[in-house]
C-alpha cells in the first residue's frame, strides 16, 4: 500500500513531560516528543544526551520518576517491557549481537514470538497446534526477510554476519510483529557506505509502504536532515529543538551542541 | 534413517549381553535427566548445581508410590506422572527466587535446596523405617506396565529406551518451538527479550519446572531401576556430573545432552581399565569416586575454556574442516536457496 | 553465656568466610565457587608441613599456597572468560574448586588430622574459652573492621565498584583494573585460609572444612552480596540460628541455614542489606 504522505492524525506515540533519573543524574529532564503515523522522526543529539534513555522510557525499560508515555491513546507509563512490546511497540538495539547464535530464521521467529498463540507445552508434539501455527508465522517472517533481501543469509548463524547485515536481521526481527510504533537505536551506526544507503533505503521504503510511526535515533546529520518529516534534537537530557528538519539544523542551541560536543 | 535406528536399537538386546545392557540402560537413565538439566542450564541459561535434589524428588515418589499404594500396576502408571509432577512443583519452588535475581543467586538456591530436600526425605525415610518397620533401605519391587513386567535387564532396555525417545522428542520439539527460542533469548540477555514481548519470568519458572520434572522422571526410574530407595548415592557429585554432561556434550543442544550423559556415564569404566593397566597407586582406586570427580571437573575447565560447544561442537568443527579441506571457509554465494 | 559463648564463633566462622565471598563479589560480579577447594587444600597442606618443619614454615607455606590457589583461580578460571555470559564463571570455579578437592581426597586419603596451634584458655564466666575461639573472635572483629574502613574510606572501595560496574570506564580512568581482580580472589583465599585454620585447629582438618566453606556462600548471600555489614548481621544471624537448633537437632542444625537461605531469598532476594543489582543495559 503506497499511502504517499498523509495528513498525520492523533500521534501514535506520545511521550509528555517524561523526566528519568539515574541517581543523580538527570538522563531525561521533562521531555516531550510526538510521535505521530506515519511519520518518520528523527531524533539526535551528541554521545550521552539521553538518545537511548528516551527509547528506554518508551519501551518499559527505564521507569520515569514523572511524566506519561501514550501509546495509542493509552497511558503505558510504568508498564512492563513486554506488555509495551504487546501494545504494538518494537525496538532496533543499539548492539544488536546478544542473540548472535541464532540463525536469520531463528531471530525472526524469536521476534515472532507474540504472534504465536499456542501454548509453550503444544511445542512437544511433532504435529498439531503449534506446528501449523509456526508454519503461519513462517510465512510471515519470510515476507520480511524478502523485504530485507536476506534470502541469502536465511539459514546462516547471526553473528557470522556482516556488521550491517546483522544490523538489518535485528530490523527484521522488530518488523515481524507488526508494530504500531518502531524505534530505531542508531540503525546506521558502524555501518559501511553502502551498507548505511541500503538500510536507509528500506527505513524510507517502511515509512511509505506501512502505516508507522517511527522514531529514528541517526548520528548521520545529514542522511536524517534528507530522509525525517520532523526532527527532535535533544542535549544532557533535554529538548533543544523540535520541528521542520532544517531549520532544527540552524537552530543555534543545535549548532552549539554539536560544536561542543566536538571540542 | 530414524526407522533404520529404532530397528538397530530393537535388536541390541540380542546382540549384547547383560553387562552392556546394564550400561546403556544407565546410560537412558542419566539421559533423562541430562536433558532436563540442559533445559533449565544449557538452553535456559539458570546453572542448576542441585540436579541431585530433583533426582531425589523422583526416587521419593517412587518410594511412596511403591509403599503407600502398593499395587504393582502403579509403580510406572501412577508413579511416572507423580514424579514429574512432584518434580515440577519443586522445580517451581526453587526458581522462585530467579524471577527477581539473576545468575549466582540462583545457583545458589538450587544448591539450597538439594540439602533441604535431602534431609527432608531422610527424615520421611526414617519415618516410614519407624511406623511401617521397612527395614533399613527401602525395597522397591519390580514394575509392572499391565501388558508386561519390567524386571530383566532386557525388559528394562526396552522400557528406558522408549522412555527415552519419547523425552528427546518432546524436548526437542520444545526447543524448537516458541518456548525454546525464548529460553535461549532470555539467557543472552533478559531484558533486551523483555522487549520483545516475552514474559521472561514465565519461561524461567517454565525451564525449572521442566527440567526438574525430567530429573525427577529420571530419579523414579532410577530407584525401580536398582529396586531400592537410596538417598546416599545422591551426592553433591551427582549435580556435578550432570553439570559435566552437558558441558562435555554442549550446553543448548539435545544431541549434545545424550552425548554427554553417555560419556559421563561410560567414562569411569574406561578410566578404572587405565588406572588398572597402568598399575596406578592403590589411593586411585581406594578413592576412585574422588578420581572421577576430578576428571569431571577438569574436563567440565578445558571445555568451557576451549570449546563452549562441546563433543556436539567439536563434531561440528572437524566435520567442517573435512567437508572443506583444503579451504578453511565456506564461500558466501554458496548455498543459495 | 554458653549460647552467647557458641554464637559468637560460629558468627566469626561465618563471617570471615562470607567476608571472602564479597570481596570477590564487590570487584568482580563472580561468585568464587572455588573457594572451599581453596581451603581444604591450603589447611592440609599446612598440617603436612607442620609434621616436618616448624609451625611458622607451615603456616607461611600455607598462605603462600592460598594466594597461589587464589591467583590460580582467577588466572585459569575467570581470565580467559571476561566477557562471557555469568554462568561460565559459575562454573569455571566450580570445576577449578572441585578439581582441588579430588586432588586433596587422593593425596591426603580423607584422613583427620590435627592441626596444633600453640593455644591456651582462659574462663568467660562459668565457661572454658580456649585461645583458638578467642582468636577467631578477634580475626572476624578486625576483618570485619579493616574491610570496612577500607572500602568506605579508602580509594579501594570505589575501584572495586568501578571495576565491576564499568570495566571498559574503569581502564580509561586509570584504575589497575586486572590487578583489583587479581587480589580479591588472592585476598579471598587468604581470608578463608585463616578460617581454615582456626577451624581445623578446633575440629581437626577434615574433609567437613570444604562444607563449612560453602557456608560462606550462604552467609554472603543472605546478608547480601556486596555490603560487609550485610554479612556481619547475616553471620550473627546463622550462626544464633545454629547454636539454637543444634540444641535439638544437630541433623537440623547442618540444614538450616540452607533453609534460612531458601527463606530469604524468596522474601528478600538481595540479602539483608544487598543493593538490588541492576539488570543488564539495553
Ligand atoms: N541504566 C543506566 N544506569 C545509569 N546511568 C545510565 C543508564 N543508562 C544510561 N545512563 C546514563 O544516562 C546518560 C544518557 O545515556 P544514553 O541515553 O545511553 O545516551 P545516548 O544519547 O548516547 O544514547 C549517560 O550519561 C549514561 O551514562
Ligand atoms: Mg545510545
Amino acid at each position: 500500500m503506497i499511502t504517499g504522505i498523509t495528513e498525520p492524525s492523533q500521534p501514535s506515540l506520545q511521550v509528555a513531560d517524561v523526566t528519568v533519573k539515574f541517581g543523580g543524574l538527570l538522563a531525561l529532564d521533562n521531555v516531550t516528543v510526538d510521535v505521530p503515523t506515519p511519520y518518520l522522526v528523527g531524533l539526535i543529539g551528541p554521545n550521552g544526551a539521553g538518545k537511548t534513555t528516551l527509547i528506554n522510557a518508551i519501551t518499559g525499560v527505564a521507569k520515569p520518576s514523572s511524566g506519561h508515555v501514550v501509546i495509542d491513546g493509552k497511558d503505558v507509563t510504568g508498564k512492563a517491557p513486554s506488555q509495551i512490546a504487546h501494545m504494538g511497540v518494537a525496538r532496533t538495539f543499539q548492539l544488536p549481537q546478544a542473540f548472535g547464535h541464532f540463525t536469520v530464521v531463528e531471530t525472526m521467529m524469536l521476534g515472532a514470538h507474540m504472534m504465536l498463540k499456542y501454548p509453550w507445552f503444544a511445542g512437544v508434539l511433532p504435529f498439531g497446534w503449534a506446528r501449523r501455527e509456526e508454519a503461519r508465522v513462517l510465512e510471515k517472517v519470510e515476507e520480511v526477510i524478502d523485504f530485507l533481501e536476506l534470502e541469502r543469509y536465511r539459514d546462516k548463524v547471526v553473528r557470522t554476519l556482516p556488521y550491517g547485515v546483522q544490523k538489518l536481521v535485528d530490523l527484521g526481527r522488530a518488523l515481524v510483529p507488526n508494530p504500531q510504533v518502531l524505534l530505531l537505536d542508531e540503525p546506521s551506526t558502524g555501518l559501511t557506505r553502502e551498507e548505511k544507503e541500503n538500510m536507509a533505503r528500506f527505513l524510507l521504503r517502511l515509512r511509505y509502504e506501512r502505516h508507522l510511526a517511527m522514531l529514528w535515533i541517526e548520528h548521520d546529520l545529514e542522511l536524517i536532515t534528507d530522509l525525517a518529516d520532523r526532527l527532535v534534537a535533544l542535549c544532557f537530557g533535554q529538548v533543544i529543538a523540535v520541528g521542520e528538519p532544517k531549520e532544527v539544523m540552524r537552530t543555534p542551541e543545535v549548532v552549539s551542541a554539536y560544536v561542543g560536543a566536538a571540542s | 534413517m530414524a526407522i533404520a535406528a529404532l530397528v538397530a536399537a530393537a535388536i541390541v538386546p540380542f546382540v549384547f549381553d547383560t553387562y552392556y545392557l546394564s550400561l546403556l540402560n544407565l546410560v537412558f537413565i542419566a539421559c533423562i535427566g541430562a536433558i532436563g538439566i540442559n533445559i533449565t542450564t544449557g538452553y535456559a541459561g539458570q546453572v542448576n548445581l542441585g540436579q541431585a535434589g530433583f533426582l531425589l524428588v523422583g526416587e521419593f515418589v517412587a518410594g511412596a508410590i511403591a509403599i503407600h499404594i502398593g499395587a504393582i500396576w502403579a509403580n510406572f502408571w501412577i508413579a511416572a506422572p507423580a514424579a514429574m509432577i512432584a518434580g515440577a512443583a519443586v522445580g517451581v519452588i526453587v526458581g522462585w527466587p530467579a524471577l527477581r535475581v539473576r545468575g549466582l543467586y540462583v545457583t545458589l538456591a538450587t544448591l539450597a535446596a538439594f540439602f533441604v530436600i535431602q534431609y527432608l526425605g531422610l527424615r520421611y525415610i526414617e519415618y516410614l523405617q519407624q511406623t511401617l518397620k521397612t527395614g533399613i533401605d527401602i525395597k522397591l519391587s519390580a514394575l509392572d506396565l499391565l501388558f508386561m513386567t519390567v524386571s530383566s535387564e532386557r525388559s528394562w532396555y526396552y522400557l528406558l529406551l522408549s522412555v527415552t525417545v519419547v523425552v528427546i522428542v518432546a524436548a526437542t520439539g520444545l526447543a524448537h518451538t516458541k518456548a525454546g527460542r525464548a529460553w535461549q533469548a532470555l539467557r543472552e540477555h533478559e531484558l533486551m527479550t523483555e522487549v520483545m514481548g516475552i514474559d521472561v519470568a514465565h519461561y524461567k519458572l517454565i525451564a525449572f519446572a521442566v527440567g526438574a520434572s525430567l530429573a525427577s522422571l529420571a530419579g523414579m526410574l532410577f530407584g525401580f531401576y536398582h529396586h531400592s530407595v537410596n538417598p546416599e548415592a545422591f551426592t553433591v557429585e551427582v549435580s556435578v556430573q550432570y553439570l559435566a554432561m552437558i558441558i562435555i556434550g554442549g550446553m543448548g543442544s539435545i544431541a549434545g545432552a545424550v552425548l554427554g550423559a553417555a560419556f559421563v556415564v561410560l567414562i569411569p569404566y574406561g578410566l578404572e581399565w587405565v588406572l588398572d593397566t597402568f598399575n596406578a597407586p592403590s589411593q586411585f582406586l581406594i578413592y576412585f569416586s574422588a578420581v572421577r570427580l576430578g576428571v569431571f571437573a577438569f574436563l567440565m575447565l578445558i571445555f568451557l575454556l576451549l570449546e563452549p560447544e562441546g563433543l556436539i561442537g567439536l563434531w561440528e568443527r572437524i566435520r567442517r574442516f573435512f567437508v572443506l579441506w583444503p579451504f578453511r571457509f565456506q564461500p558466501l554465494e554458496e548455498k543459495r536457496r | 553465656m554458653n549460647l552467647a559463648i557458641d554464637v559468637a564463633t560460629l558468627a566469626s566462622i561465618n563471617f570471615l568466610l562470607g567476608l571472602g565471598i564479597v570481596t570477590v563479589y564487590k570487584g568482580t560480579r563472580i561468585l568464587n565457587f572455588a573457594l572451599p577447594g581453596v581451603i581444604l587444600a591450603t589447611a592440609y597442606l599446612t598440617v603436612t608441613v607442620a609434621s616436618h618443619a616448624p609451625l611458622v614454615v607451615a603456616l607461611a607455606a600455607g598462605a603462600l599456597a592460598a594466594a597461589a590457589l587464589g591467583a590460580l583461580t582467577f588466572y585459569v578460571g575467570i581470565l580467559p572468560i571476561l566477557g562471557r555470559p555469568t554462568y561460565v564463571g559459575i562454573l569455571t570455579t566450580v570445576a577449578i574448586g572441585f578439581m582441588l578437592e579430588s586432588i586433596v581426597t587422593i593425596i591426603w586419603k580423607v584422613e583427620i588430622r590435627n592441626l596444633n596451634l600453640p593455644s591456651a584458655s582462659f574462663t568467660l564466666g562459668d565457661r572454658l574459652v580456649s585461645s583458638d575461639q578467642a582468636i577467631m573472635w578477634m580475626a572476624a572483629l578486625g576483618a570485619g573492621i579493616l574491610f570496612g574502613v577500607v572500602y568506605r574510606y579508602t580509594r579501594v572501595g570505589l575501584w572495586l565498584a568501578a571495576t565491576a560496574d564499568e570495566n571498559l570506564l574503569a581502564r580509561q580512568r586509570g584504575i589497575p583494573v586486572m590487578m583489583v581482580l587479581l587480589a580479591s580472589f588472592v585476598i579471598a583465599a587468604l581470608l578463608g585460609y585463616v578460617v581454615a585454620l582456626l577451624l581445623g585447629a578446633r575440629q581437626g582438618v577434615t574433609m567437613a572444612l570444604g562444607s563449612a566453606a560453602l557456608r560462606g556462600l550462604v552467609v554472603a548471600l543472605v546478608g547480601g552480596l556486596d555490603s560487609v555489614l550485610g554479612a556481619a548481621l547475616a553471620a550473627v544471624l546463622l550462626g544464633g540460628v545454629e547454636a539454637w537448633v543444634v540444641q535439638t537437632d544437630p541433623r537440623l542444625a547442618t540444614v538450616v541455614p540452607y533453609m534460612v537461605l531458601l527463606a530469604v531469598l524468596i522474601w528478600r532476594p538481595w540479602g539483608l542489606l544487598g543493593t538490588p543489582e541492576e539488570l543488564e543495559r539495553v
